[in-house]
């Protein structure tokens, strides 16, 4: 029952003269007209939809709203040309009513469904019928007649364009800019014919020739590159290095660069091969590289390390066209040369001369010839190769240690962090991973998620510079068991009773170094910490460890050669696959 | 780099393509380092929201790794659908971007939200727009008019009074004046389709204009290796929204008239639910097999043959059409809008004239007599790349920092 009709008319002649939308003439103009009525109605209601004016779908949408001024809403029918087809769904949300009409108390006004005309008529007209009944027996009916589209062909008239406008990043092709890619494969998954769709699909080049080097997988990876249009090579897995791979697929080319790539990278764009080519030709220089960028399944740890070596490369502040190295210190020497096989374009002419050799950080010892042959390289900041891995820690592991050893061999002045004994060492990694894993373990007891950033990192800088109670257990983590199983083993395998000292301080302080870059990227891109970027935390702070834990084995293998066979064979598995 | 992303809608209440776009593009942004918010108008009651500042309901929350601010009006304006005027949440906006410190914003869709760019504008700092559909151009968004036509544009509102007359024309040149300062002052206006680029420089002439296409997510792709020959049962397969423009309803009327052992999954929701119920009933071939999940789309899209996207709107790249294509399926597309940039008749699959029911069985009939020919269009498939998300947030990246040209010393290609 609403008390208030004559306000309520009062509101509706005021919206009907100054509201111009279609919905307040909908609301408003239809219920004066109702208002209007003599007598009035016992009803407030609008059929919105179908309207007279369109042509409608053979699915033909009925909605609207409806109020009982004396009782309560009771059904809500729905006829085409005098033909029942159904109930229409009543109590449906009508907050644009309500709003016009605060005094109805509901927005639960409105009425709506969608039915479905016989196909078979012949006419493109027909009558919609709405009948309202209310719980005291009085009812009204809304008539309309609307046209309906041919039953076949939905009458849509379309106009016909002509745009000529040419767009600001369309490109012209280089002249003599044909390159060879060459990609060493084993299973690659799904990854590679994204990569291969991707560069034959490369605007900007005259042509693209992709030249698969397969050492053995047991996927469909040659017939799928084949599929794709690549000259395939297989060789025996025996008979794969990064130099060797690498070098087959050169001898194979035809283009007037190569382009060196990983079968888990893709480019950064449509133009990446022509913006690497322009690069060289620009800046007078035989070799390009850009940067990585992070896949979209990137863990935190690698996407840290991502940002980290573009800081060490100096390409945060954009690209650089590097030569010979100013001077001989490592970093000055990498920070010059450091060419990466993930993607490295250079002019085919100038590789035929110099070729990889070397069997790990093939690409960086070619940058070195190169440059100190008084080549200019170019790393690309501006252009990306998108790359990155998702790998457990067991493989940063593998991957610190043998990173290490090939720099050591490369570069004289390469940090060796300094050891002690392997049994002392042991002991270390294995209690600063417990350290480690107690900090975590109480940093999530005490913080709820999610929480604000800065509140987490101080929470990390209570906890990482507070005291530990000792425990001999490892807590499990979504840590690799490999790992974990390695570092038990190690500290079985090299224990020393009657020793009993453990020297944690070289990894502690690594570990403490990579954690501190976490920080920094955390407080610079996240404002808020959840329980998933707290898991990914830890298994950075983990991945970190193993990495550590990797430097710091090769150093000390670097200064204390293997002289048994159990430490033999820890140098073997750590030299293993990477 | 601190970026604040504007959306009229977003998760977990919508998720169609704008949304998706934004939320792959905002987690792109924070890979590539950099710190990212989104603001979001959104109808959802008074009562979900935390607090109310400057006259506007508030919520924020972590959508994936990606803060986000839901804002609402207590009331809204009757015109809140379409006007472009300063508006009501100005003061706010102005309060939000001396809070928040964006070096820039970057807006998907402005519809309840353009106040930020006004107090974006006051306060200096560069913004940029994305033309996802026509809201730019057309208070209905879809540029169809009354009559059940599409219309070239608004021709300085011209058009619009004669196509769409129930909306008053001095508010519609009035909005076109509006529209055409955001676009100008904008850094740069990307369109993720020449046909939607093309549209909106015929209306307002020589803009900043660049393409960027929508890119798809490949860790979530697989291949659809199938090939096909004589006699091969085919799956045809719908998916999105079940609302009139997108034309379910066209697909559901020619299905109805196609011969032979074949089926037709439909994935989605929306208020054409029910008449694709009741044709469901009629022809156990129908299968409605609701909504799925982002992550299930390379399961889904490995048990059918051909995509139909049978909008009767300018469409411009739905996702889940290069989703598709991306994963070696072929499509049949109504030949209009962007979708024809992506799928060639013939070459990766067919196209046929808005709303022909007639033409659009034909080709469904003629796919199932002669599937063979898919193997065609897989083959050609494999030359035609879909961009990656990674790929749009390495684009993006470059337009936002090309905003501020003296940061960086990059080589001039």
């Amino acid at each position: 029952m609403l008390p208030m009709i004559n306000d309520i008319k009062q509101k509706i002649l005021r919206m009907a003269e100054f509201w111009q939308t279609e919905g307040a003439v909908s609301v408003a103009g239809r219920i004066y007209r109702r208002l209007r009525s003599n007598p009035p109605s016992p009803f407030l209601y609008s059929l919105d939809y179908p309207t007279p004016d369109k042509l409608h779908e053979l699915e033909l949408e009925i909605y609207g709203w409806a109020v009982s001024l004396s009782a309560r809403v009771e059904r809500i029918e729905a006829f085409i040309d005098d033909k029942l087809i159904g109930d229409i769904k009543y109590g449906l949300e009508r907050p644009d009513v309500l709003d016009a009409l605060p005094e109805l108390g509901s927005s639960q006004v409105g009425f709506g469904g969608t039915f479905l005309l016989d196909e078979k008529r012949d006419s493109e007209e027909c009558q919609i019928l709405v009948r309202v009944r209310d719980t005291a027996g009085n009812r009204a009916e809304i008539r309309r007649r609307i046209k309906v589209a041919h039953m076949h062909r939905h009458k849509i008239s379309v106009p016909t364009f002509d745009f000529s406008s040419a767009w600001s990043n369309d490109c012209s092709t280089l002249e003599r800019s044909s390159v060879s890619v060459v990609i060493p494969t084993l299973n690659p998954g799904d990854e590679l014919p994204t990569l291969l769709s991707s560069l034959k699909s490369q605007e900007g080049c005259e042509n693209v020739e992709i030249i698969v080097v397969d050492s053995g997988s047991r996927d469909d990876t040659v017939e799928l590159s084949r599929a794709y249009g690549a000259k395939v090579i297989e060789i025996a897995p025996k008979d794969f290095s990064h130099s060797a791979a690498r070098n087959l697929g050169a001898d194979a080319a035809t283009g007037d660069y190569l382009l060196f790539m990983t079968q888990d990278a893709l480019p950064g764009s449509r133009r990446f091969l022509y913006e690497m080519i322009q690069a060289a030709r620009t800046s007078g220089a035989v070799a390009v590289s850009p940067a990585e960028s992070p896949r979209e399944d990137v863990d935190l740890f690698y996407c840290v390390n991502s940002h980290n070596h573009i800081r060490f490369l100096k390409l945060d502040g954009g690209d650089r066209v590097t030569g010979a190295p100013p001077s001989s210190d490592y970093e000055t020497v990498r920070r010059h040369c450091q060419l990466n096989n993930v993607a490295c374009l250079i002019e085919r002419g100038v590789f035929t001369q110099y070729r990889f050799r070397s069997d790990y950080a093939e690409d960086l010892d070619l940058g070195l010839r190169l440059t100190a042959d008084g080549h200019k390289l170019v790393l690309l900041s501006s252009t990306r190769v998108i790359h990155s891995h998702n790998r457990p820690a067991y493989y940063h592991l593998r991957r610190g240690f043998v990173e290490t050893v090939s720099m050591a061999k490369t570069f004289t002045d390469f940090p060796i962090l300094p050891t002690t004994d392997l049994p002392a060492l042991s002991q270390g990694m294995l209690s600063s991973y417990q350290n480690l894993s107690r900090a975590l373990n109480s940093l999530e007891s005490e913080l709820q998620f999610p929480c604000s950033t800065i509140q987490f990192l101080a929470a990390i800088e209570k906890r990482w510079n507070g005291p530990t109670p000792a425990t001999n257990t490892i807590e499990t983590f979504d840590v690799d068991d490999r790992y974990r199983e390695f570092l038990t083993r190690l500290a079985a395998d090299f224990s020393a009773p009657e020793k009993d000292v453990a020297d944690d301080k070289a990894i502690t302080a690594t570990v403490n170094d990579m954690v501190w870059r976490i920080k920094n990227h955390l407080n610079s891109v996240y404002e808020i910490v959840d329980q998933a970027l707290f898991t990914e935390f830890k298994q950075a702070v983990f991945k970190s460890h193993a990495m550590a834990a990797g430097v710091i084995l090769a150093s000390y293998f670097l200064s204390s050669p293997a002289n048994d066979d159990a430490t033999a064979r820890l140098e073997l598995e750590l030299r293993q696959g990477v | 780099m601190k970026i604040l992303y504007l959306v009229h809608q977003f998760y977990p209440d919508h998720y169609t393509g704008t949304e998706k776009f934004l939320l792959e593009l905002a987690k792109g942004a924070q890979r590539i380092g950099h710190r990212v918010k989104v603001v979001s108008y959104s109808f959802r009651q008074h009562s979900s929201f935390s607090h109310e500042e400057a006259g506007v309901l508030v919520r924020e929350f972590l959508y994936g790794s990606v803060p986000v601010t839901f804002v609402r009006l207590p009331y809204e304006p009757a015109d809140q659908q379409y006007n472009l005027g300063q508006g009501e949440m100005l003061d706010f906006a102005r309060r939000m971007l001396a809070k928040e410190k964006p070096d820039i914003i970057h807006a998907a869709h402005m519809m309840g939200v353009h106040d930020f760019i006004y107090a974006a504008r006051e306060a200096g700092i560069p913004y940029m727009l994305t033309l996802t559909d026509f809201f730019l151009l057309c208070p209905k968004v879809t540029l169809m008019t009354s009559r059940n036509s599409l219309c070239a544009g608004p021709e300085q509102g011209t058009a619009c009074n004669q196509l769409c007359s129930e909306i008053p024309n001095a508010e519609i040149r009035r909005r076109l004046e509006i529209t055409s300062e955001f676009l100008r002052q904008a850094h740069r206006v990307i369109a993720p389709s020449k046909f939607l680029g093309e549209m909106f420089r015929k209306e307002y002439g020589d803009l900043n204009l660049r393409e960027i296409g929508y890119g798809i997510s490949y860790s979530r792709i697989r291949r659809n290796l199938r090939r096909y020959k004589p006699g091969d049962k085919l799956t045809f397969f719908y998916g999105g929204s079940f609302i009139r423009h997108k034309g379910v309803h066209i697909l559901a009327q020619a299905f109805k008239w196609v011969k032979g052992d074949v089926e037709l999954k439909i994935y989605g929701s929306g208020q054409y639910e029910h008449v694709l119920t009741q044709a469901a009933e009629n022809d156990p071939r129908i299968k409605l097999c609701g909504v799925f999940s982002a992550d299930q789309i390379g399961e889904v899209l490995g048990q059918v043959d051909v995509a139909i996207v049978p909008s009767i709107w300018y469409e411009n790249t739905p996702i889940i059409l290069l989703e598709a294509l991306a994963s070696n399926v072929p499509a049949v597309v109504t030949d209009l809008g962007g979708m024809t940039e992506v799928v060639k008749n013939g070459v990766s699959g067919r196209t046929f004239p808005i709303g022909d029911v007639l033409q659009l069985r034909d080709i469904l009939q003629s796919l199932i007599q002669d599937p063979q020919v898919l193997n065609g269009y897989k083959d050609n498939l494999k030359g035609q790349f879909i961009l990656s998300v990674e790929q749009v947030a390495l684009a993006y990246e470059r337009e936002y920092q090309a905003a501020f040209p003296s940061k960086r010393r990059n080589v001039v290609f």
